[in-house]
């Protein structure tokens, strides 16, 4: 690094080394540290990350090996959640199927991050015509309940792990392409895009320098939640025999269970512990995208 | 006579007003409306006005920032646009004349992206137009942040890390790292404290002189001006009313509104009691601009004919225009 | 003595942040005399406005705080009175005019509904006679059509016809001390000329005193009969508006009157204070101004010195004025 030539007057000790800033990305990561709930979030589903991964290391099981004779096993040190209708081990799928449940609600969320950032930045970056017409479809989109739009397509489209992530990306796209949109509005008309505009740069610049980063903030918190919501739809959507088909494992289809009122009464473990790791993990996602609201939050006008 | 940097003629910039689900077009707020003038090379010309009288569309709309409704606008012999023989300058070869042209912003604290360092807001411009790259760029940012009374070490900081007038400093690098020769200020000191304004006044100043720059000083502070600007038009809703150099203009202003702005000015100096001409009422919308004079609503000496008939504008002395009845 | 209406003393008020407390206002005294206006200038950040919330004890809580002093008003210490009377006290014996009416103004209530709101508390008045005190005030500020006005919600209304709303509220239970926050600084100047020349008028009619709280000299020049110069949350000079303006003591203000472009001429350069205000997490050792002074001394940057009388009525905080100083 260089000498810096002329140290100004009102300095007292010459540096000889360029400053190191605080980005604002350093400076949410300070907040977000402090956020206690936020970060026990944060390990609960680093936890689950890892789970899910290391699944086959975890659990001696096969997935989806049925033993008829062991059906309906209760808990015991060979099971440690006991068995279901078919003498498949619980532990072993409730274990696989945070690896469902948590891709479901990765995918799905950025398939309607895609779309939604797209279509919002388009939108608002352009106005006039485009945006009327993506705005529009919002509008019409918003119109009808998630829910039963989900299964009315799940049941036309069939059931199966991609269709609910697609399902489910496609309904939620909406909602996030109106936050980018006022997002980009409000950008648009501030001076910094002006400058860049005087500075010759062109709409492409603009977008990828400017909007871009600065728009993500409320993407991420919204990213986060949106999780949430998706592995919410899947349970859901699962529950009632749309989502992921059997024998694949999701916290969803095995909550099925619940269903039956012999199982409801006589075999708490096959719907108590997937149900728990739903509440888990959502309650996880919100406390950290929550956190992650407060820490993004621009405030650096201090 | 010195060269003409900018020659800008029947400018107009409307807004249109739209109502209606079709967006059916019911009027225009004429934020500029039919401005001339001339700045010349090394010049300060200063445009001063209440707020909403349009002097920053001037300024944004002769660098093409904004599209123009009517008229053209030449810098350094070269045509910009005009709107009459439909000749634009787009794409390419305007961003190759921004290079010569930019502008400083009023607010220190939107006019910098919070999320990119100092270093990189400064090289934006050089790096895009291919001037320097990589560690140049952050080199010549270092140079330019020395220039305008910044430490070169401060390239990694981000723009929440400075105060507004260091901000401020930052925002006249970056205009002035493309080398341009002419530069629109647009009330850069207004938001600063008092003793920060000075700094960044002689600033200006400073880089002025040792860089040969030309300005449009746009401000609402007539002591500013008058201290600063070689050439000053005071605009009302729209238009000129009164334009004239420096030393003319405040020796003898002639237009009533010109008056009664300089005399609304507290001056520092408690023991002059001076006259005051208040005007009566605000200002009307530029949406619904009054017939025949704008100012006939709040000026003192209105006439019949001010409410009927618009005044031309004449030259009273050499350089001193007025557009006003009462100098018939 | 019988006429000062108020009597800070020792004043000091901090706010706890998440890096510690902070001083905003350090041991500041002052009086405000009957029917005389009492201008405090500095920049922002010096603690004025904090000197007026405190008077009104209207710091925000949980954060800020006033840590010690008296504030006498009329022999009542508002520190020691119940929050009850201090309530009873507000608005009818001080009234209080910020810098942006459009935020003090709820905009879902008519400007009747809010003037008489008014009335009703403190006066007691109802029906008929609430509107025609409410049209009667609106005409004391110079409102055209004051019986339409009342009528109207705040965005109908300009900048400058809401600020005078603002001093008809705040005049309308004939205070006894008024506090001006800033009131002209988001005007344009002929309609803060106008809002000046009503607040001139009706303090001189009704007797009321002021604090007038402004970054702008010049308006300080026009409006004040004393003034106290503040900065970084200490008094650093006060006296008669003629002598701070004539005869300035300390260099702070000696550097804000140079620092003002209708001071010099043409083609003299601006006096320039360097630097800026310090953080008050990182206030100097000595004399919080040291580090920017052309006269600094080496007791400047060990001590803080005292607020003393330099000449009758007139007092700085400046070792050049004082004992240890190498002037006496």
């Amino acid at each position: 690094m260089e000498m810096v030539k002329h140290p100004n007057m009102n300095d007292k000790s010459v540096k000889f080394k360029e400053e190191k800033g605080l980005s604002p990305w350093t400076m949410a990561l300070q907040r977000l540290r402090k956020n206690l709930l936020a970060m026990i979030g944060l390990v609960v589903i680093i936890m689950l990350i890892i789970m899910a991964i290391l699944a086959p290391v975890i659990t001696p099981h096969d997935r989806d090996a049925t033993n008829t004779k062991n059906k309906f096993l209760s808990p015991c040190s060979e099971h440690l959640l006991g068995t279901d209708e078919l003498g498949r081990d619980t532990f072993t799928r409730l274990i696989y199927g945070t690896r469902i449940s948590l891709s479901v609600g990765l995918v799905s969320t950025s398939i309607a991050v895609l779309i939604g950032v797209t279509l919002g930045a388009i939108g608002g970056f352009n106005g006039g015509f485009i945006d009327n017409i993506i705005m529009r479809l919002v509008d019409i989109f918003m119109c009808f309940p998630f829910f039963v739009m989900a299964i009315t397509i799940a049941a036309l489209v069939g059931p199966s792990i991609w269709n609910i992530m697609l399902i489910s990306g496609f309904l939620s796209w909406p909602r996030i392409a109106r936050i980018v949109r006022a997002e980009v509005l409000s950008l648009k008309e501030r001076e910094f895009i002006e400058a860049a505009k005087a500075l010759g740069l062109n709409s492409k610049d603009i977008i990828i320098k400017h909007i871009l980063p600065n728009i993500l903030a409320p993407v991420i918190v919204y990213t986060t939640l949106g999780i949430a919501i998706g592995i919410l739809s899947e349970a859901g959507l699962s529950f009632l025999g749309l989502g992921v088909k059997q024998p694949k494992p999701s916290w969803g289809n095995m909550l099925a269970a619940a269903q039956s009122l012999r199982s409801l009464r006589l075999h708490w473990w096959l719907w108590i512990p997937p149900g728990i790791m739903v509440f888990i993990t959502i309650l996880s996602i919100n406390f950290l995208g929550d956190g992650l609201r407060d820490a993004l939050d621009p405030k650096l006008k201090q | 006579m010195t060269q003409n940097l900018i020659e800008v003629k029947n400018l107009k910039k409307y807004f249109p007003i739209k109502a209606g689900i079709i967006k059916r077009h019911v009027g225009d707020v004429k934020a500029v409306d039919d401005v001339s003038f001339n700045i010349k090379k090394g010049e300060i010309f200063g445009l001063v006005g209440e707020s909403g009288c349009g002097k920053s569309t001037t300024g944004r709309t002769i660098l093409n920032l904004l599209n123009p409704t009517e008229g053209s606008v030449e810098f350094d012999g070269q045509l910009i646009y005009d709107v009459e023989k439909n000749t634009f300058t787009k794409g390419e070869k305007m961003r190759s004349l921004r290079r010569d042209m930019q502008i400083i912003f009023q607010d220190p604290y939107a006019c910098l992206d919070p999320r990119m360092n100092v270093g990189a807001i400064v090289s934006e411009g050089l790096v895009k137009h291919g001037i320097a790259k990589g560690k140049d760029a952050i080199e010549k940012a270092k140079e330019l942040l020395e220039l305008c009374g910044l430490r070169g070490a401060n390239v990694n900081k981000y723009p929440h890390e400075f105060s507004g007038g260091q901000r401020q400093r930052i925002g006249v690098a970056r205009a002035l790292a493309l080398e341009p020769k002419f530069i629109v200020c647009d009330e850069p000191i207004a938001a600063l404290d008092v003793s920060i304004q000075s700094q960044v006044l002689t600033l200006m100043q400073d880089l002025k002189e040792k860089l040969g720059l030309t300005y449009l000083f746009i401000s609402h502070d007539l002591s500013v001006v008058k201290y600063f600007c070689d050439c000053i038009a005071v605009m009302y809703l729209g238009s000129f009313v009164e334009e004239a150099n420096s030393l003319d203009l405040f020796k003898n202003p002639v237009h009533p509104y010109t008056k009664s702005l300089l005399s609304a000015v507290p001056i520092s100096d408690p023991t002059v009691k001076k006259e005051r001409i208040i005007l009566q009422g605000d200002v009307p919308s530029p949406a619904n601009p009054p017939k025949g004079c704008k100012f006939h609503t709040r000026c003192p000496y209105v006439m019949d004919k001010c409410k009927e008939t618009a005044p031309t504008t004449k030259e009273i002395e050499p350089g001193h225009f007025v557009t006003c009845h009462l100098v018939e | 003595m019988s006429d000062i209406l108020l009597k800070v003393e020792g004043l000091r008020t901090s706010f706890k942040t998440s890096d510690g407390k902070v001083n905003a206002v350090d041991d500041i005294s002052f009086n405000v005399r009957k029917g005389k206006v009492l201008g405090i200038v500095g920049e922002s950040g010096c603690g004025k406005s904090v000197t007026s919330l405190s008077v009104m004890r209207l710091i925000p809580k949980p954060n800020g705080f006033i840590e010690g002093g008296k504030i006498i008003f009329s022999d009542k210490d508002l520190l020691k009175i119940s929050e009850r009377e201090m309530r009873s006290l507000r608005g009818n014996d001080i009234a209080m005019i910020f810098q942006e009416p459009m935020t003090a103004l709820n905009p879902v209530f008519t400007i009747g509904d809010q003037i008489g709101e008014v009335l009703e508390l403190h006066e007691n008045l109802r029906g008929e006679q609430k509107t025609e005190k409410c049209i009667e005030l609106l005409e004391l500020v110079g409102i055209p059509r004051p019986e339409k006005v009342i009528k109207e919600y705040p965005h109908q209304l300009s900048g400058g016809m809401r600020q005078r709303v603002m001093i008809a509220m705040a005049l309308s239970c004939n205070p006894k001390l008024l506090i001006a926050d800033e009131p002209t600084t988001a005007l344009d100047v002929t309609i803060q000329a106008q809002v000046l020349e009503l607040m001139n008028k009706l303090t001189d009619e009704l007797e009321t005193s002021v604090m007038f709280i402004t970054h702008d000299l010049g308006v300080i020049a026009e409006m004040a009969n004393d003034v106290i110069v503040m900065y970084a949350g200490k008094i650093v000079e006060e006296g008669d508006v003629v002598s701070i303006f004539k005869n300035p003591q300390h260099p702070y203000t000696i550097g804000l009157l140079e620092s003002r472009p209708d001071r010099v001429d043409k083609n003299q350069r601006l006096t320039c204070i360097p630097g800026m205000v310090p953080s008050p997490f990182d206030m100097p050792k000595g004399c919080a101004f040291a580090p920017r002074c052309s006269k600094c001394m080496d007791i400047c940057n060990e001590k803080m010195p005292e607020l003393i009388e330099v000449k009758p009525g007139q007092k700085a905080r400046c070792w050049l004025h004082s004992k240890g100083g190498h002037k006496e």
